[in-house]
């Protein structure tokens, strides 16, 4: 009988789950599995609420993304209306979208997985975080706060709120923008377009630090699942989806987000709340996929926007299944993010007055679907004949990637975990694994105190043999 | 410039005092600058960086509802500022420091605490807390005045 590693919770990233790492005879790896250890109950707590109320509720599932689930619902209750949003306000409703992507992908780059990179995977814990790169890399510690501030004053502007704003509305947006908000945003684009691209340089300079992860993270091969715009260009918004194998052979495309339910199928494992989507025509655990930045650049031909498209010429030359790569997906959609928000604002008609087009339902069902910082992000609602919800069903970007979450932990506690000489440091490989996908678990705004680090060796009994904390 | 930084979170009834008060303080003087924010995070340390004196205003568990405590922040030293593994609560201590070190500018700082009386569900402050808030609004602005660090 082997032991039992237990990583509880993993820490750096959004909200809670802890990694258990079994051990043999022999103290190597046998088996280990990512678990979300935590319900929230959005689908089922929702349902007899008006639809209306969808947007502004669903919204609170998240502290981190709130616009993301906010652009879904609304998505979905604009299909319950069965109305065309004015283009104007679908722009408006991109440009937030966009600036959500890039604070999201600030947080986690910066705050998150920057300790690691910047101080090194075996570093002292209690300095590996983004005050210990304030103090050791300043420069780097500004730009990560300047770029996630830069997308928390743009959400802020069009939604008056930079977390929960209730800005966007079924049927568009609840008021226009105006000449002097569009043209303090522009003011900010090219100090975060020069942040984005001296981030690139930096991280382009340091990948070949990192070889033995980035190998360690490309042993699960999988397909990537994400939207894809007009002209196979990057598309967060609209577009529809496509599925491409592990050597970037498109395998379906043109795929309906309102036919979500007949291409993707859901499986619950035993160990964790978080289920496991799949593509159903091949079935599981084959058509397992990734979503997110690291999808998003696999599945399109270009960007779609100059600077953004040169990064992309460096990116296919990498190993683009290395989940290690989604930190430079995730650095490559900021800069793109922000040219693109740039050229929304500079569109005719972005100052209209038409933002939102009214109706009383006209359909019982509506799905909605838009991509998240972490991936493609659904939500499906159906309504009885007063507007009430009857069902609703939410797939979350972070649960798209739970499968592939799984079996990279235990493949990177195989390579890098040797029960009879633990180090932090081994451990701290397997949370690196998890936080490049950047998981959005709880998505609570309100964290109580601070929570440890807790690994420990049990043995067959239950009782510790050695335990680790942070 | 006064920066004021009121936090906690706004469905927790006495949780939100600190919004509250931060929110009511709006006009009082020309010099202030006034953020609501649901907990302390990293990119608060830009505005402190900017401001001359820095005010914390949050609730407080475990003392009497509506008592208010004035305890003054100093910058953390870089050595001492660990904020272990997560990054989504900072300390005001740990906020001043870090403006210190990122931007060169450490303000002095306060951290005015209110006693709550109930952290439960609710998008208003406990009654208690509603009837003593004129009384607290006085003391807050009392302190800012006395605190404040001389030009």
């Amino acid at each position: 009988m082997g032991q039992t590693i237990v990583i509880d919770p993993v820490t750096r990233i959004e909200g809670h789950a802890k990694i258990t790492i079994q051990l043999n005879d022999h103290g190597e790896v046998a088996d280990a599995h990512f678990h979300v250890t935590q319900v929230r109950g959005f689908e089922k707590f929702v349902e007899g609420r008006p639809f209306h109320e969808m947007p502004s509720l669903m919204a609170r599932i998240c502290g981190i993304c709130p616009v993301s689930h906010l652009i879904a619902s609304a998505k979905a209750c604009d299909k319950l209306l069965a109305v065309h949003v004015p283009p104007e306000a679908k722009n408006l409703r991109r440009i937030l979208n966009l600036a959500q992507i890039t604070q999201s992908h600030a947080l986690s780059f910066f705050y998150l997985s920057s300790p690691d990179l910047l101080l090194g995977m075996d570093s002292d814990p209690a300095q590996r975080n983004v005050f210990g790169v304030a103090q050791q890399h300043p420069q780097l510690a500004r730009d990560g706060v300047r770029l996630r501030q830069i997308g928390q004053q743009i959400i802020e502007m069009l939604g008056r709120k930079r977390i929960h704003p209730a800005w966007v509305v079924p049927g568009g947006v609840s008021e226009p923008l105006t000449a002097e908000k569009r043209e303090a945003m522009l003011a900010m684009i090219p100090e975060g377009i020069e942040i984005a691209r001296r981030t690139l340089g930096w991280y382009r300079s340091v990948l070949d630090l990192y070889a033995e992860e980035i190998s360690a993270f490309s042993s699960i091969r999988t397909l990537f699942m994400g939207l894809v715009g007009e002209d196979d260009q990057l598309e967060m918004y609209d577009g529809s989806l496509r599925i491409m194998d592990a050597d970037r052979h498109i395998i379906a495309d043109g795929l309906k987000g309102d036919d979500y339910a007949e291409y993707i199928n859901e499986t619950v494992e035993p160990h964790t709340y978080l289920k496991s989507p799949y593509y159903k025509p091949m079935g599981y655990p084959d058509g397992v996929y990734r979503v997110g930045p690291l999808a998003r650049l696999n599945l399109v031909n270009t960007c779609g926007t100059p600077l953004a498209d040169e990064e992309l010429l460096f990116f296919r030359t990498l190993d683009t299944q290395s989940s290690f790569h989604y930190h430079y997906a995730r650095l490559i959609e900021i800069l793109y993010c922000l040219e693109k928000i740039d050229q929304l604002l500079h569109t005719p008609d972005i100052l209209s007055d038409r933002v939102r087009a009214h109706a009383q339902p006209n359909a019982y069902e509506g799905i909605g679907v838009a991509e998240a910082p972490r991936g493609t992000l659904m939500h499906h609602y159906k309504i009885d004949r007063d507007g009430l919800i009857t069902y609703a069903n939410l797939i979350i970007a972070t649960g798209h990637n739970n499968f592939a979450m799984d079996r990279g932990v235990k493949e990177v506690a195989k390579r890098f975990v040797r029960g009879a000489s633990l180090q932090e440091g081994m451990l701290n490989r397997v949370e690196a694994l998890i936080r490049t996908f950047d998981p959005c678990l709880s998505c609570s705004t309100h964290a109580v105190g601070q929570m440890p680090l807790q690994i420990q060796l049990l043995d067959p009994a239950g009782g510790i043999v050695e335990e680790i904390k942070r | 410039m006064i920066l004021i930084i009121g936090y906690g979170n706004p469905l927790r009834t006495d949780d939100a005092v600190g919004q509250t008060i931060a929110s009511a303080l709006e006009g009082w003087r020309e010099d202030l600058h006034i953020l609501t924010v649901y907990q302390l995070t990293p990119e608060l340390v830009d505005p402190i960086s900017q401001s001359d004196f820095a005010v914390f205003i949050d609730a407080r568990a475990g003392e009497t509802p509506g008592a208010v405590i004035v305890e003054p922040v100093e910058a953390q030293a870089d050595a001492d500022i660990s904020v272990g593994a997560f990054t989504h609560h900072v300390s005001p201590p740990a906020l001043l420091g870090a403006a210190r070190t990122l931007y060169g500018n450490a303000p002095a700082g306060v951290l005015i605490s209110v006693g709550a009386a109930s952290f439960e569900y609710g998008s208003t402050l406990s009654p208690q807390l509603q009837a003593m808030l004129p009384a607290i609004m006085e003391q807050v602005r009392a302190i800012i005045e006395t605190s404040q660090p001389s030009p």
